[in-house]
């Protein structure tokens, strides 16, 4: 190779590298630099020098805590269940899934985004919704206010549900795949020469090497949830809001000094997760 | 016997969405306590075949976004894993492009909003393209990190020891081997711009009316009917998809 096309090969690496870094890189970390710089005062319209301001206001009202709080009881929640419902699914369907209908049918809910869960789920659920209708039909309830309230609840029931509903078909998928990945059928064969029963086989050999297998997108799974926007925003009480929510409403409201609030809410959330990630990653590489 | 009941049930669950949306988009008066509507009519789906409604603009819109997105990060993915596939600190170029999948796409666009506003590209088609890129790109690099094996390098390298020039090898070594990934890529990077909310809403301020933006619209406006169909028109094409192929839709471990 001439000096001239290595130059030419070097330049090539250089400009697809700074590619990625503009496109991949530059747009989370500048928007993060930008947002701690406007959350101290830095920068912004009202910006008047560094101030510890608006995150002590986002810390004593408790709002953010309180959110960061509900959103992890929400997110934990929902892959708890989800996890269990697709592991039974995954274990008690494991033939159906390899090949008919139901390989294929369980796809179908993937192609539903988060918005038109949330949206569904409404739609099912409200008091004046289909179940309460099928209720009411028959004759279990005598009003449409006997029916309980299960979306806009301070429980977050009706955000629960629509994560599981999404959840749920995606976590059996690939609970089947790690299933088949890591012959399983084999060592239930083997296992039960050596003696032991089905139910023994279940929870001591599937269930811990799919569990400890998938945990790595379960973490994912989990962040996704606890960033969730749309079905909050959709389904979610007043009284409690997820971070994601709260973030938004502090740059919708009328008053301009609740933006840095909302930058500072956004860089403390997105810290969290960051630490989250670093700590939980540490310890399945430890344990994996 | 149970089992079939099960499945009967999953099954059941499983089209739900389907059905109950497809009914309340031709439904009309759906009183309660009536389980179905009053009337049936087919106005809605009339409506988004006939005419400039703001359905058929919307679908339009999301097309062409969508395509914009698909193409644009399929072909840089595809190039730029490559150079990271053949970088001395690979993982760690890759554990930078896991970064915007770390945090919620509001919270993203939250964080990058003032660059769109300094640029004048808020509200504007092209801010929301760059935006929705900011998710498929990366999700592009790290998706063909499987196709860059040890043996595709090798064969690359092979091919121009034996006097092929770079575009010779791309056309006839490395694409035909590709062609399925990017394929799926394509059809997947696509679905990221299609059902995008978050980002789309903060970036595009309410002016660029994607399909899920029109979605939220309706049901804000009490409009089930519109939002039933706006909805069917987000899950039939990826539906349709997955009736090609599973793997366009979800990729296995």
């Amino acid at each position: 190779m001439t000096i001239s096309e290595l130059r030419l090969l070097s330049k090539r690496k250089l400009y697809l590298r700074s590619v990625f870094l503009l496109l991949a890189v530059l747009p989370v970390v500048g928007g993060l630099l930008y947002g701690l710089a406007y959350s101290l005062g830095l920068a912004g319209a009202l910006s008047s020098g560094f101030t510890l301001q608006h995150w002590q206001d986002v810390l004593a009202s408790g709002a953010f805590l309180h959110a960061l709080a509900y959103s992890v009881y929400i997110a934990l929640s929902a892959i708890l269940v989800a996890t269990s419902a697709a592991l039974f699914l995954t274990l008690y369907f494991k033939k159906s899934l390899r090949q008919g209908a139901m390989s294929y049918l369980l796809y179908l809910p993937l192609t539903i985004p988060a918005l038109v869960m949330g949206f569904l789920v409404f739609q099912l659920l409200t008091k004046s919704g289909l179940a309460s209708r099928v209720v009411f039909g028959l004759g279990w309830i005598a009003d449409l206010q006997d029916f309980p309230s299960l979306v806009h609840d301070s429980w977050g029931f009706g955000i629960i549900l629509a994560h599981v509903l999404m959840a749920v078909p995606f976590l059996t998928l690939l609970f089947h795949a790690i299933y088949r990945e890591q012959n399983l059928d084999q060592l239930q064969q083997v296992s039960e020469n050596l003696g032991a029963g089905q139910s023994h086989f279940v929870r001591r050999i599937a269930i811990p090497t799919i569990l400890t297998t998938a945990a790595p997108n379960l973490l994912l799974y989990f962040i996704f949830v606890l960033g969730s926007y749309e079905v909050p925003l959709l389904i979610g009480s007043q009284q409690h809001q997820m971070v994601s929510v709260l973030a938004v409403q502090k740059f919708h409201r009328f008053n301009l000094l609740d933006i840095p609030q909302g930058y500072a809410i956004s860089v403390a959330f997105t810290l969290f997760v960051l630490l989250l990630l670093s700590i939980s990653l540490k310890k399945l590489q430890r344990h994996g | 016997m149970g089992r079939k009941i099960l499945t009967a049930i999953l099954a059941t669950a499983i089209l739900l969405p389907f059905l109950f949306f497809g009914m309340l988009s031709v439904g009309q008066a759906w009183f309660y306590p009536s389980v179905l509507p009053q009337r049936f009519t087919l106005a809605n789906w009339q409506e988004l075949l006939a005419g400039q409604s703001e359905l058929q603009v919307s679908l339009l819109l999301s097309v062409i976004l969508g395509l914009g997105v698909a193409i644009l990060s399929t072909v840089a993915g595809f190039v730029i894993s490559r150079e990271i596939a053949r970088a001395k600190y690979k993982n760690r170029w890759l554990l930078l492009a896991y970064w915007p999948f770390v945090l919620s796409p509001v919270v993203l666009a939250i964080l990058v909003q003032r660059f769109f506003l300094l640029t004048g590209m808020s509200g504007e088609v092209i801010g929301v393209l760059l935006g929705q890129l900011i998710l498929a790109f990366p999700f592009a690099v790290i998706f063909f990190q499987s196709f860059w094996s040890h043996e595709v390098l090798q064969l690359e390298q092979q091919s121009q020891t034996l006097g092929a020039t770079a575009v010779y090898t791309l056309q006839k070594v490395l694409l035909p081997l590709a062609r399925p990934l990017l394929l799926i890529c394509f059809f997947q990077t696509f679905l990221i711009s299609w059902f995008e909310y978050g980002l789309t809403q903060f970036i595009g301020v309410g002016k660029v009316k994607t399909l899920p933006i029109l979605v939220f619209k309706y049901v804000n406006e009490a409009n089930s009917s519109h939002a039933a169909l706006a909805s069917l028109l987000i899950m039939l094409p990826p539906a349709l998809l997955l009736w090609t192929n599973k793997k366009f839709i979800f990729r296995g471990i």
